[in-house]
């Protein structure tokens, strides 16, 4: 049977508001095999981020809870433990946190506390969560520091993270993060912000870590090149579920899901001459949304039953999911858990 | 390029930012924000502007219609509305409100330009308010077409911004732009934050404007896939200087300086068959503006920089019809175009 690290299942996230519950993310599953890089993409507000928040248990912390589903984190093949089980302060959930699963995001301050030296805070969690002495602690984080290239690192270990240029900081983000060898990297946007010159530069040192680490990857991002280039398979989101999920070479080579269609031809393309796509209308309001499938209000195929039932998910190929009633009709729709698309597409 | 065709030139600008420090703010040196920059913009025509950030081109667009003061440089701007030309850097203040009105700016984040407290058609019809004699049927008339053209439904105009998408936004900020029939916008990362759905169809309306009132744009972004999409030329800055500015699809299939190859080889593209491909990567960080590089700016990371780099600063010159590099080697680097770069990744190792 196949090495899974993450196996979740029916995920339901909900944000209670002002204006009423939010249903963030919804009835989201998804397996995770070790060493696999999965990429979730989509535009803003489609649950990316409370998706990899719930994984961990951050939303907890928020105004947010999980409403269904579970999330079975398997460390090692004979281990698991179901993370929604936990309670988000529990010690050991804290223990996992920021050590086994670890997290980067898009702004790297969100992972330093501007008062400290940048050193002193990777070091704390090599202590934290490797149990190692100080002066251990400070030589890892500075061999950690020179593995992602920042120059004079000994040197850099003492200053303070607005003394870091943007991508320096970037870096030592990552730096902290893959510090405790974690066994599933969780990057959110992590080259959103950064210019062309140094968004490559960390793909290409992200791309070296994960063949160093033997690491796992989700790698969230708006963009559709990022997940062309880093993952092997894909979740496209729309409205809090999973639209499509395949390999990364068959999502676009033939993605089927109308709205993976639309996005695909409206990405500027280099000497491309062809006009833009562009999709009408908007996302929908996550507190009005429509009854049917969610995107049946742009979709150019959507007939009458789309606007009224909510589409199952079907598997019209091995290993390339897709909800949309072009796909199939009640009944034909897939339940069990979902391996990982490049497994069954291997084992066709 | 005709010359009456001209609508805006640029010559020798300049604007430099004191540094100041201690309690009484003793100027201890300059930013060279933009460092000699001339060009000329055709009406009809889109004009991008690309470069790491920090290496001027918010400034550069800014000193046009003199939101920020230029050190130097003249700009010229001869539109069709006056007579003759207006010469910025002596302009008197009737004439600098006259370009304001005739240069546009549109910027990356909407809501911080439009007031919370206004309505849709208070923001959209502000400017009329200084520049036009119209009663308020008709700015209102003026509001509601301008904003059925950017794709806003004109029975909306008196919603409040906080009702609106983000695209929804940037269109009314669009369509406010439009109200006074400029002649140029200078579009300042106006899709940069945008999700790639809307910025289509943000993107196609620009073209749809340009088509339908010939407008010109300064088309300032640091995604290179849109800038190439959108523009006729393209100019690459580096450290307050042009590097490079050439026709969109010579740049991209011929460049002729270094920085520009390092900025194609870093694109990412989506394109799986490059999955987990190494690729040269442009190292390091750009050096502090302050404190520019001797020589040309760019041989601190340049991969191809010889001894005459660090001490000689190369100008710009035409190295091919209207294809501009400045960088001592334009003529016989063998520089990769974008293809040949993506076939050459292609070819490389995976990681692993
Ligand atoms: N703490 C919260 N309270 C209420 N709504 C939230 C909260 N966090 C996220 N959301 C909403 O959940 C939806 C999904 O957000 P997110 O996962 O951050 O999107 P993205 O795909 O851009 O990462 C959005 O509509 C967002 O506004
Ligand atoms: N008002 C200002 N005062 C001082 N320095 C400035 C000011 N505006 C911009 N700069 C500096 O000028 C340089 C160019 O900035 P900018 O034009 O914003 O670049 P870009 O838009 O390409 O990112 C940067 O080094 C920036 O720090
Ligand atoms: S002048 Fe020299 S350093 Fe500058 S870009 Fe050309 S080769 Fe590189
Ligand atoms: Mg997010
Ligand atoms: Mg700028």
């Amino acid at each position: 049977m196949s090495d899974h690290i993450l196996r979740v299942e029916g995920l339901k996230t909900v944000f209670k508001t002002f204006s009423g519950d939010i249903n963030a993310v919804d009835d989201v599953a998804f397996s995770l095999a070790r060493n696999e890089t999965l990429g979730i993409v989509g535009e803003s507000g489609c649950g990316k981020s409370v998706t990899a928040r719930s994984i961990m248990k951050l939303v907890e912390f928020e105004n947010g809870r999980i409403d269904a589903g579970s999330v079975e984190y398997m460390p090692t093949p004979d281990e698991l433990i179901d993370l929604t089980a936990l309670d988000h302060k529990s010690a050991e959930i804290r223990a996992i946190r920021g050590g086994q699963i670890s997290m980067i995001f898009q702004e790297p301050m969100a992972s330093f506390n501007p008062v400290f030296p940048i050193g002193k805070q990777m070091a704390e969690v090599l202590v934290h969560h490797l149990g190692l002495s100080k002066l251990e602690a400070r030589d890892r984080a500075i061999e950690m520091l020179n593995r992602v290239k920042i120059p004079n690192a000994a040197q850099r270990f003492d200053e303070y993270p607005h003394e870091f240029s943007g991508g320096m900081r970037q870096r030592a983000m990552i730096a902290m993060a893959i510090s405790c060898n974690p066994k599933l990297l969780i990057a959110d946007e992590p080259t959103t912000a950064l210019d062309v010159t140094v968004e490559a530069q960390i793909l290409e040192l992200l791309n070296e870590l994960e063949a160093e680490h033997s690491m796992t990857t989700i790698m969230i991002t708006h963009d559709m090149a990022v997940i062309a280039e880093m993952t092997d398979n894909v979740m496209v989101m729309y409205a809090g579920r999973i639209a499509e999920y395949s390999s990364a070479s068959a999502l676009f080579a033939n993605p089927l899901h109308p709205y993976t269609q639309a996005l695909l031809k409206s990405i500027p393309r280099i000497g491309s001459k062809e006009e833009l796509y562009s999709i009408e209308g908007s996302v929908p309001s996550l507190l009005d949304l429509p009854k049917g499938c969610y995107f049946a209000p742009r979709c150019p195929f959507a007939m009458e039953h789309c606007h009224t039932q909510a589409p199952p998910t079907f598997e019209p190929e091995p290993g390339h999911r897709v909800r949309c009633w072009l796909y199939g009709e009640p009944g034909d729709e897939v339940r069990a858990a979902p391996l990982t698309a490049s497994e069954e597409v291997a084992g066709t | 390029m005709a010359e009456t065709n001209t609508i805006l030139r640029v010559q020798g600008l300049k604007k430099y930012f004191p540094i100041q420090r201690g309690v009484f703010r003793r100027t201890v040196g300059h930013v060279h924000a933009v460092d000699d920059v001339s060009f000329e913009l055709t009406k009809g025509e889109t004009l991008g502007i690309v470069g790491e950030s920090g290496c001027g081109k918010t400034t550069l667009g800014r000193c046009i219609p003199r939101l920020v003061e230029p050190t130097d440089g003249e700009i010229t701007f001869s539109g069709d509305s006056v007579g003759g030309e207006l010469r910025v850097q002596s302009a008197d203040k009737e004439r600098i409100a006259d370009l304001r009105r005739r240069v546009q700016m549109i910027f990356q984040d909407p809501m911080a330009s439009l007031d919370p407290r206004m309505t849709i058609f208070e923001i959209v019809s502000e400017p009329l308010r200084y520049n036009a004699d119209l009663t308020q049927t008709e700015q209102r008339d003026r509001a509601a077409s301008l904003l059925e053209k950017t794709g806003i439904r004109s029975d909306y105009m008196d919603r409040y911004p906080h009702q609106f998408s983000g695209g929804q936004r940037q269109r009314i900020g669009i369509a406010r732009a439009l109200i006074l029939e400029p002649e140029v916008l200078i579009c300042d990362e106006a899709v940069s934050a945008l999700d790639v759905s809307v910025q289509a169809q943000i993107i196609k309306m620009f073209k749809q404007l340009q088509e339908e009132l010939s407008l010109s744009y300064l088309f300032i972004a640091h995604d290179l896939s849109v800038v190439e999409h959108v523009s006729h030329r393209i100019m690459v800055m580096y450290l307050g200087k042009i590097a490079e500015m050439a026709e969109s699809d010579a740049l991209f299939d011929r460049p002729r300086h270094p920085y520009t190859e390092s900025l194609l080889y870093s694109i990412p593209s989506a394109d799986p068959s490059l999955k987990g491909k190494k690729r040269r990567v442009l190292a390091g960080d750009v050096p502090n503006p302050a404190d520019p590089p001797s020589g040309c700016y760019f041989h601190t990371r340049c991969p191809y920089a010889q001894e005459i780099c660090k001490t000689t600063a190369p100008p710009l010159k035409e190295v091919a019809e209207g294809h501009h590099s400045a960088c001592h080697f334009a003529d016989t680097l063998p520089l990769k175009g974008y293809q040949q770069i993506i076939s050459e990744r292609r070819s490389e190792p995976a990681h692993e």
